[in-house]
């Protein structure tokens, strides 16, 4: 499933994905692959982005009902 | 400065170990020995018509090898070298005007040994000597002898323990590699100075999770990959009697095609390039490599150096194989990076 929280979230700040994934220290194929629901970050990364992008877990990583 | 420094001293080190490893592996019984000789033939008589070689003590019965090398300046004499023994049995002969011979192994007793060189200057002496048993007929019987005319003939020959490698052989491996290693460092210089980044020293964290568990998948394809593949070479050498991949080339063509299936997974899942390389480095060094590679294997072709010895795949075609492997990688590679930016275009939009 896409993560279009995190998208809109990285938007909001004007952050490209290089600029997010160099931020965190992964790849930007990374990113990309989180966004599209290809890949499942560790807990690690998930702080980590949640931290640039100033909102919590729930925020971008909570599935809605 | 001083981390250069520790790599320069450990390569020393590497190289030096290598060195004094060869000669413990050399296994020479008795080192390489060279001789030469003017050979007159007049009317159809050699002279001097025999070269004593050396000769040589075994300490112990087993396997051993022997190298001979004849050449030859002048078309029309046939030099055949023999080893007897003790009692003046041929163990090892070997005959023809131009020839680089190693024997397959000889089970040799304890024993002492002698070594000849005979020079045949006409058809009834190379006959007479195939009927003793000291020499083979040369080129299906069919050779022109000179009947007059004065020939310098070098020869070089050494008996080894059987397996073991020629003591230049051995450092000739390592100058190689210590060469390859060095061009290496050439390569990654230039590239760096090209603006590409490279990273051979694997450093920590250069790969991401996502990476991380992406080149595992691609190992572990790989590593059946070479498992079947060192399977297939012996049951094809087994079963069917091919042993066109019976040797180190052999196995270097297996660890070509396992690399070819590591590095196909890792690039289409994204995980090939580290996090402190970028495209420009790969590329260029990719070429670079795979160039060279190829360049090296053609030019061995073109000095006439045998892919295939003895119904096997040569050394020779290592750089071939190496340069193949990279002109297989950087068009997948390049074609992954086009197809990714042409996605990243689409998501950003």
């Amino acid at each position: 499933m896409k993560n279009l929280k995190m998208k809109s979230a990285r938007a909001a700040l004007d952050m490209s994905q290089q600029e997010l994934a160099d931020k965190v220290g992964v790849s930007r194929q990374t990113i990309n692959a989180i966004e599209k629901g290809d890949y499942n970050p560790t807990i690690n990364l998930c702080r980590s982005i949640c931290k640039l992008l100033g909102k919590t877990l729930d925020e971008l990583f909570w599935e809605d009902e | 400065m001083k981390k250069v420094l520790i790599r320069i001293l450990s390569v020393v080190i590497i190289i030096l170990a290598l060195v004094g490893i060869s000669f413990m592996t050399s296994g020479e019984i008795m080192g390489d020995v060279t001789q030469s000789t003017t050979v007159e033939v007049k009317d159809g008589v050699a002279s001097p018509a025999t070269m004593e070689g050396n000769s040589f003590t075994l300490e112990e019965d087993g396997e051993y090898a022997v190298d001979v090398k004849i050449e030859n300046d002048s078309e029309g004499l046939i030099t055949a070298f023999v080893v007897y023994d003790e009692a003046g049995d041929v163990v090892f002969f070997s005959t023809g005007e131009d020839l680089v011979v190693e024997s397959s192994d000889l089970k040799l007793k304890a024993s002492n040994y002698n070594t000849e060189f005979r020079f045949i200057t006409n058809e009834e002496e190379l006959s007479q000597l195939v009927t003793e048993g000291k020499g083979e007929y040369y080129s299906d019987g069919e050779y022109t002898f000179a009947e007059n005319g004065t020939f310098d003939v070098d020869v070089a020959y050494n008996i080894k323990e059987a397996g073991a490698k020629n003591i230049y052989y051995l450092l000739g491996v390592i100058c190689g590699v210590a060469m390859g290693l060095v061009l290496v460092a050439l390569l990654v210089w230039i590239t760096r100075k090209m603006g590409g980044k490279v990273d051979l020293e694997c450093k920590k964290g250069a790969y991401d999770e996502r990476q991380l568990l992406a080149r595992g998948v691609a190992y572990k394809y790989a590593f059946f990959t070479l498992m079947i593949g060192m399977v297939i070479i012996a049951l094809m050498e087994e079963i069917a009697g091919i042993r066109l991949f019976m040797s180190m080339a052999g196995v270097w063509v297996m660890i070509c095609i396992s690399l070819a299936v590591f590095a196909t997974i890792c690039i289409l899942k994204d995980a090939y390039m580290s996090l402190y390389e970028n495209v420009k480095g790969v590329v260029i060094m990719f070429s670079a490599i795979g160039l060279l590679n190829i360049a090296i294997g053609i030019g061995n072709i073109v000095d006439g150096m045998p892919l295939i010895e003895n119904g096997v795949l040569s050394t020779r075609c290592t750089n071939l194989l190496v340069g193949l492997l990279f002109v297989y990688i950087l068009p997948v590679f390049i074609g992954r990076v086009i197809y990714n930016n042409k996605q990243l275009e689409e998501d950003e939009e």
